[in-house]
């Protein structure tokens, strides 16, 4: 992976032919699940394809579907700043601490405390509790972009509004919310996207949306054309998300500007404000953690020693599928982090969108293209390991690629340069310095992909081979067998796992841009 | 210490698509030289040490070093890891998750006076043995540029390439890694090119000095001849302070508002008096029948007297900066022609606005075309 002796016409040196080969040939691996929705169309063909789309049920999952982005992103934005917000900008008494609660939702799966929330509570269902249960597991996906963005904030551009006259309120509304909005847009297409791909937490209180209507019909008819054409409806809504987010992002700058050193923002007085801010963040933490964990603690007191029996074996496969994600998603992801961190220009994006378009659409939707692309190609894949590896690399490839770029943009290579003069060859040079640079990234990325894959459901149900065993999958067979005492060791275990991930997100978050 | 070998650039020239980055650049620099490379953002010398060190091949001209070719020989250029040059970047460029003794350490293979080498190298760039043990982050700006220098120096390399060392130092730690450096280069005995952007660095840098323009070796020599013989009047005035006065060709002399002042050297292309300094290369040619009418003079060949018997100038401000005090001076009668001058507080005693003084040139002056 050396760089040529020329420039691309984007100023940046050529990368190797090779290198981006295998990037497109990867990128192509990565669109058979849009090569499934495509050829869906075409094979079902307009007009049944309309016929299967405008009926009465599609119109009511699309109105389901549409609420729940409506009433449910903005409510997540408005958690997730106003939280950020308080613990980052003022005088809340207690502030780092309810800054590490407002995050620990995220150690929970939204089924985890879909669960929670409905054994407690067995009369929520439909919008409400699918609003509920959604918000408050998902807040933290816009509370964490929030505080980053705001710590990485100049107060001196809140410091100047000051002094040409605008109040608090004012500078929050013009100085720094104009400034979040890239981190509130991101983690608003964050929510979106997994309100459109959840089907365990929807489940569990009865609310019918897109996917947990896809996966209802695969389990009476297969991958027929019911589930595909479900399935075209909710690919074009997450491309639409996509397109939508994109384009309302702007062209201003959201980067600091100025030189000379920033310093820490002078915090603001909450003065009467601070019990009601207080009481808020409490009532939210105890929503979002307190009641879905107390649910766990109190299920696992009703276990019956049965419910344990499995439990070492679960672990183990779990742990082995994560770590096959997370190994998988780390070799796909390092020749497009090293194309993207070394030879950055409009073609390698052009190059590097795919991934980040594949992994947009729901789990349901991978696995229902690997079924159909397994069965028809390639039988002896179908139900396989491997099968379930792919899928977990294409939703999951974001958190290796993201990690690993940010990784091997912070290794410049003046580093290898040097090492070259110094008489190493180009390839000893990249395994003695950059490699040894990347290991926090390769292992946080890693991290996070084995997570992500350990607490997964939908694409693990349909694609595994008879008789896998994960956290998820055994969680998921008690759970809605109503053997709410037999879920809660797996639930319990799923939220411990989670806890070092999380943390792992939140100290980025912090970390970002540290002063 | 190191194997000092020739290093010769002949016509190297580089683009980065269509923009041309270098321009015909051939340049000399001999076993055990010190060469500085000195040129504005963007002039190219960047490239051309990159193009030396083998980051980047030229498209044209050939690169050796001794008896070796190691650019341009029919088209395949050496890797840069067996070049043996040494090359410290800008910033360091040390290995973060390695301390100072592995980073020294690094380019050694299977040296079984490892620790003396690493020894040698802290001792040749003055770094404190206790400093062996710390990481980059640990070190200070200059400390860290000095391990980048004992890295370079450790595997004792044929030719040694600074990149702009010392431009990331505040100014007082840059004077004294830059004594440092030079120390250790001249103990060594290593052939070394520098590039920085910095006049007074590339001047008290070594033995030659290059001028890069516009990705074009504008000028080459020893840095005095450089420096007291500019090959124009832009480099004249890049290189430091440099007053342009109109003035006709007399008699071998230089008639300015100031008077008759013996040419040092006459680059107008007019025939006058003076020759090419010796060891100084010029890039371009002055058109033979150009008339001299710019005279080229150094602020410090001034001289200012008050007690005046053919007053040329007239005090038209004072102005005091710390330990010194600025005179500006109108020259002649006329508005066209004004200098600054700094001088010692008591040089300038009794001197006050309005008042008639005599100024005259020592060393005579550069004479150049008109524009």
């Amino acid at each position: 992976m050396t760089g040529g002796r020329g420039r691309s016409g984007d100023g940046g040196r050529r990368p190797p032919a090779t290198l981006v080969a295998l990037v497109v040939v990867l990128a192509a691996v990565m669109l058979v699940p849009v090569g499934y929705v495509v050829a869906t169309v075409v094979e079902i063909g307009w007009a049944e394809l309309a016929e299967l789309v405008f009926r009465p049920r599609v119109g009511e999952l699309l109105l389901n579907t549409v609420l729940l982005l409506l009433i449910g992103v903005p409510a997540t934005i408005v958690l997730g700043v106003g939280g950020a917000w308080l613990v980052e900008r003022t005088d809340l008494p207690g502030r780092r601490v309810f800054a590490v609660l407002l995050a620990a939702p995220l150690a929970i799966p939204a089924f985890v405390a879909s669960y929670g929330w409905a054994s407690a509570i067995p009369s929520i269902h439909g919008l409400g509790g699918g609003l509920l249960v959604a918000v408050l597991a998902y807040s933290p996906l816009v509370y964490l972009p929030v505080l980053a963005t705001l710590r990485g904030l100049d107060p001196a551009l809140e410091e100047s509004a000051r002094s040409l006259g605008d109040g608090s309120w004012a500078v929050f509304a013009r100085v720094v919310l104009p400034q979040l909005r890239l981190a509130m847009l991101g983690g608003g297409l964050i929510v979106a996207l997994h309100l459109l791909a959840e089907y365990g937490a929807f489940a569990f209180v009865r609310f019918d949306t897109f996917t947990t209507a896809i996966v209802v019909a695969y389990q009476s008819t297969f991958a027929g054309p019911a589930a595909a054409s479900l399935g075209v409806v909710l690919t074009a809504l997450c491309l639409l998300l996509l397109v939508a987010e994109s384009s309302a992002r702007g062209r201003g700058r959201y980067a600091r500007v100025g030189s000379g050193s920033p310093h820490p923002a002078v915090p603001i007085r909450l003065g009467r404000a601070t019990a009601p801010a207080i009481g808020a963040l409490t009532a939210l933490v105890l929503a979002s953690t307190a009641v879905p964990l107390a649910s766990v603690l109190r299920w696992l007191g009703a276990a019956e020693s049965s419910a344990f029996a499995d439990l070492g074996a679960t672990v183990l496969q779990t742990a082995l599928l994560g770590a096959g994600a997370a190994i998988g998603a780390t070799l796909v992801a390092f020749p497009v982090a090293w194309l993207v961190g070394r030879f950055p220009g409009r073609r390698v994006r052009v190059l590097e969108a795919p991934y980040y378009v594949a992994s947009s659409l729901p789990a349901i939707i991978v696995a229902l293209a690997l079924v159909t692309v397994t069965l028809r190609l390639v039988p002896a894949l179908y139900q396989t390991v491997f099968t379930v590896m792919v899928a977990y690399v294409i939703v999951f490839l974001p958190r290796a690629l993201v990690s690993l770029r940010a990784g091997i943009a912070q290794v410049p290579e003046s580093l290898e340069e040097a090492a070259r003069s110094l008489g190493v060859s180009p390839l000893v040079a990249r395994l003695r310095v950059t490699v040894p640079l990347l290991v926090p990234s390769i292992a946080a990325g890693a991290a996070l992909v084995a997570l992500g894959a350990a607490n997964e459901l939908t694409a693990t149900l349909l694609l595994a081979p008879t008789g896998t065993r994960t956290l998820a999958t055994q969680f998921w067979s008690a759970a809605s067998a109503v053997d709410y005492p037999g879920a809660a060791p797996y639930a319990l275990l799923l939220i411990l796992l989670s806890i070092p991930a999380v943390g792992l997100m939140f100290a980025q978050a912090r970390g970002w841009r540290a002063r | 210490m190191a194997r000092a070998m020739r290093l010769v650039i002949d016509s190297v020239a580089k683009s980065f698509g269509s923009t041309r980055v270098l321009d015909d650049i051939s340049l000399d620099v001999p076993d055990g030289s010190r060469t500085a490379i000195v040129g504005a953002s963007g002039s190219g010398k960047s490239t051309l040490l990159r193009l030396i060190a083998g980051f980047e091949e030229p498209d044209h001209g050939r690169i050796s070093l001794g008896d070796r070719v190691l650019a341009g020989a029919g088209g395949r250029s050496m890797p840069a890891h067996r070049r043996g040059i040494g090359y410290v970047a800008q910033d360091g460029a040390l290995f973060p998750h390695l301390t100072v003794e592995g980073n020294i350490a690094f380019g050694l293979r299977g040296a079984r006076d490892r620790a003396a080498r690493v020894r040698e190298a802290m001792s040749l760039a003055a770094l404190d043995p206790a400093l062996a043990g710390r990481f980059p982050h640990q070190l200070s700006g200059g400390q860290q540029q000095r391990v980048a220098l004992a890295r370079a120096l450790a595997p004792r390399p044929a030719v040694i390439l600074l990149d702009e060392p010392f431009s990331a130092l505040d100014t007082g730690l840059r004077e004294q890694t830059r004594r440092a450096v030079i120390e250790a280069l001249e103990r060594s005995a290593t052939t070394a090119v520098l590039v920085t952007h910095d006049q007074d660095e590339a001047l008290t840098f070594g033995h030659g000095i290059g001028i890069m323009v516009d990705g074009r070796l504008a000028q080459s020599g020893v840095p005095s001849e450089v420096y007291d013989s500019p090959a124009t009047p832009e480099i004249a005035a890049f290189l430091g302070a440099a007053v342009l006065l109109p003035a006709t060709l007399g008699s071998g002399c230089a008639e300015c508002v100031l008077g008759r002042i013996p040419i040092r050297h006459d680059r107008s292309g007019a025939g006058a008096a003076g020759t090419e300094v010796a060891g100084t290369e010029v890039a371009g040619t002055v058109a033979a029948d150009s008339v001299a009418s710019l005279a080229m003079v150094r602020p410090a060949q001034f001289e200012l007297r008050t007690d005046a018997s053919a007053p040329n100038a007239t005090v038209t401000g004072i102005r005091r900066i710390g330990p010194i005090t600025e005179v500006h001076l109108r020259l002649g009668d006329t508005e066209a022609s004004t200098i600054e001058l700094r001088l010692p507080h008591h040089e300038v005693i009794g001197l006050d606005p309005g008042v008639r003084v005599e100024v005259r040139v020592d060393g005579g002056v550069v004479l150049y075309p008109s524009r």
